[in-house]
């Protein structure tokens, strides 16, 4: 049939761009991470191997592992408690105003932000950290924010993350949160439950659709977390991650090979999230 | 079960105030109708006595128990919203236990009203069915259903049957009736329809600018209307004004306007009547107390008007007419059968034993 033929003429220019940007070199990538650090030998699995057992890479798994189970939790946890509340109060819009405003600052410079505020000066010295001033004042002894390993330097990075990315999840989850009939909760007022009842029996069911949506998308973004880590300590002291280390194995030692493999593996870890995702919209698409 | 008082009862949102001094009483058992326009205070009113708002001032007393500060959830009270308020993520079954289980009724217990009540309101097939699987009227049941099961001592009703189709409205307003005449508890309930306040209610308080206007059986507030907003809220078409002027010849009172001069029967006369002689009233007759000549058998002295007629709308069961008497507009509900058409000259008689009269400024009842 004509039309069948026609359609073909519409979706060229589409078609063309997404072989182009994105299916082409996704495929050379997936062809490149079996071969050598120059292209040019076959190497089987060997990258893989690679990937999966040095030490760097190991922390680095380790590492976006925390990243994926922290930065998701107090983001999504922190956007629903913020929007929540913020609906009860008169100042609302300026304080979610304040929360989205680091949304609008590159992650170069909320980087750069954090440093001054993680600054570590020795005992002797005088603190021009924020927060480790905090601490002397107090009457304690500076921390070494981004030097103490694992824990504490991998969540001072994880925490520069939340404070870019709560605004986003708190004005997401608050537009949801305001979609919710309001005689509803009033009935289950009625109905006998204290607010806490109300809060997790009615609302949270209610805001599902929602907070899976907010808490996937999430766990894609920060899988790929790069900046941050690139700006503030680039990966040194164990806060390594996949990105970063698929960065250095491109542009800092030219290993090819490794750098697809990497990239493969990391591709492979944000599929299933994003799958759900798209079936969760269609889902919803159904609905309507 | 339980009586329900509101005593000098005031809400204030900022400068507006929503009611003014309210005063009610609901007595056990009692089905009361809270009815007028919209922002007329009927819904605060209702949300005051759920505890869904604060009360400004007075007092609110439920079972003889002041319940200002106590919260919804324990002043055993049901509520049926206006759009049904379900528990989407719950099935038919979880939205009318939901209240149950809160309340740690045990299961059986639960199990057995959820079944009774859905057998009564007809929904027992349903259970298993989430709210948005429902027609409207069968959620409208569903949020009975999770009134009824609480077994509490007052229901309220905030327009429950305003989201509902005109036939399946009818039927519900029935099946309400139905349902209070079995399980007696005390309810109050919201409308801004007249036909809802009248057909329902043991007692109907017709609101407006957050002040009660009057509050009696719904034959009293028809039949004696308190005053000119209270005479053109109940009665479908409303209640015909006329300006008139209030005149004696003869010792008899007659109240005489552009194309009018009626006889007042003697048995309304009373002396607050005859203060208003030569001053300014206002004439009010329902349009179903007016008749044409031509179907009047006993001579009508005194209580005949002419009138052109501008409108007619047959409606099968009545026909109403739109006339225009000396400038004004008279609305008339006639005999459907009879033979009226747009601009014929016709004479209106009114049932002069039905009249009403008002203060102008007032607006108070006279007659």
């Amino acid at each position: 049939m004509r039309k069948t033929r026609v359609h073909w003429l519409y979706l060229a220019p589409a078609l063309f761009f997404l072989t182009m940007y994105l299916i082409y070199p996704s495929i050379r990538t997936i062809i490149l991470s079996f071969y050598g650090p120059r292209s040019q030998n076959f190497v089987g699995f060997h990258n893989y191997i690679t990937a999966f057992t040095s030490p760097s890479m190991l922390v680095a798994f380790r590492n976006n592992l925390l990243w994926v189970l922290v930065f998701t939790f107090f983001n999504v946890g922190l956007g629903l408690v913020l929007a929540v509340l913020l609906d009860r109060v008169r100042y609302e819009v300026l304080v979610k105003s304040i929360v989205f405003l680091p949304m609008a600052i590159s992650y170069v410079a909320a980087g750069v932000i954090w440093k001054f505020m993680y600054a570590y000066r020795p005992t002797y010295a005088a603190q021009i950290g924020l927060l480790n001033a905090i601490v002397v004042a107090l009457g304690g002894k500076p921390i070494g924010w981004l030097i103490e390993r694992p824990w504490i330097n991998n969540l001072a990075l994880i925490a520069v993350g939340v404070w870019v990315w709560t605004g986003f999840c708190t004005v997401v989850i608050s537009a949801a949160y305001k979609g919710i009939p309001k005689e509803m909760l009033e009935a289950a007022r009625i109905d006998g439950a204290n607010e806490w009842q109300v809060f997790w029996r009615i609302t949270i069911p209610y805001l599902k659709s929602t907070l899976a949506m907010v808490t996937t998308t999430m766990i894609v973004f920060v899988l790929k977390v790069f900046d941050i880590v690139y700006i503030m300590t680039n990966g040194a002291y164990d806060t390594e991650v996949i990105a970063n280390r698929m960065y250095k194995e491109m542009f800092l030692y030219q290993n090819y090979g490794l750098a697809s493999a990497i990239a493969v593996v990391l591709f492979v870890l944000i599929v299933p999230f994003s799958l759900i995702n798209i079936r969760r919209f269609r889902a919803q698409e159904a609905v309507r | 079960m339980a009586e329900v008082k509101l005593k000098e009862v005031t809400k204030k949102f900022g400068d507006f105030t929503a009611v003014n001094r309210m005063n009610l009483e609901a007595r056990d058992g009692e089905f009361v109708v809270l009815v007028g326009p919209s922002g007329c205070g009927k819904t605060t009113t209702l949300r005051m006595i759920a505890g869904l708002e604060e009360v400004t001032e007075g007092e609110i007393y439920i079972g003889g128990r002041l319940v200002n500060d106590v919260p919804p959830k324990d002043r055993d009270i049901a509520m049926v919203f206006q759009n049904y308020a379900l528990y989407p993520h719950m099935d038919v079954y979880n939205n009318m236990a939901f209240g149950l289980k809160l309340r740690k009724v045990p299961k059986k217990e639960i199990d057995r009203r959820v079944r009774e009540a859905a057998e009564l309101l007809g929904i027992a097939d349903k259970l298993k069915a989430k709210p948005r699987e429902l027609s409207g009227g069968q959620r409208q049941r569903v949020a009975v259903g999770r009134a009824i099961v609480r077994n509490p001592k007052v229901f309220l009703f905030d327009e429950p049957l305003s989201n509902l189709d005109a036939k399946l409205r009818v039927r519900m307003r029935a099946e309400l009736a139905e349902l209070h005449q079995r399980l007696k508890t005390t309810s109050i309930y919201v409308t801004h329809d007249q036909v809802e306040a009248m057909t329902l209610g043991y007692r109907v308080a017709v609101m407006k600018d957050g002040v009660v206007q009057q509050y009696e059986a719904p034959q009293t507030i028809y039949d004696h209307p308190a005053n000119m907003f209270v005479a053109g809220f109940i009665g479908s078409p409303p209640m015909n004004f006329l300006q008139a002027r209030l005149v004696e010849e003869d010792g008899k009172l007659h109240v005489q306007g552009k194309g009018f001069k009626l006889l007042i029967p003697e048995d309304k006369v009373t002396d607050e009547v005859r203060s208003y002689v030569g001053r300014e009233v206002v004439f009010g007759i329902r349009p179903e107390d007016l008749r044409t000549l031509e179907t009047v058998t006993e001579e009508q002295e005194g209580a005949s008007f002419p009138g052109k007629v501008r409108v007619r709308e047959p409606l099968g069961d009545e026909l109403i007419v739109y006339a225009d008497c000396a400038g004004d507009e008279v609305i008339a509900k006639l005999d459907p059968h009879l033979h009226i058409d747009p601009g014929q000259e016709i004479t209106l008689v009114a049932a002069m034993e039905r009249m009403h009269l008002f203060d102008p400024e007032t607006e108070q009842a006279i007659i």
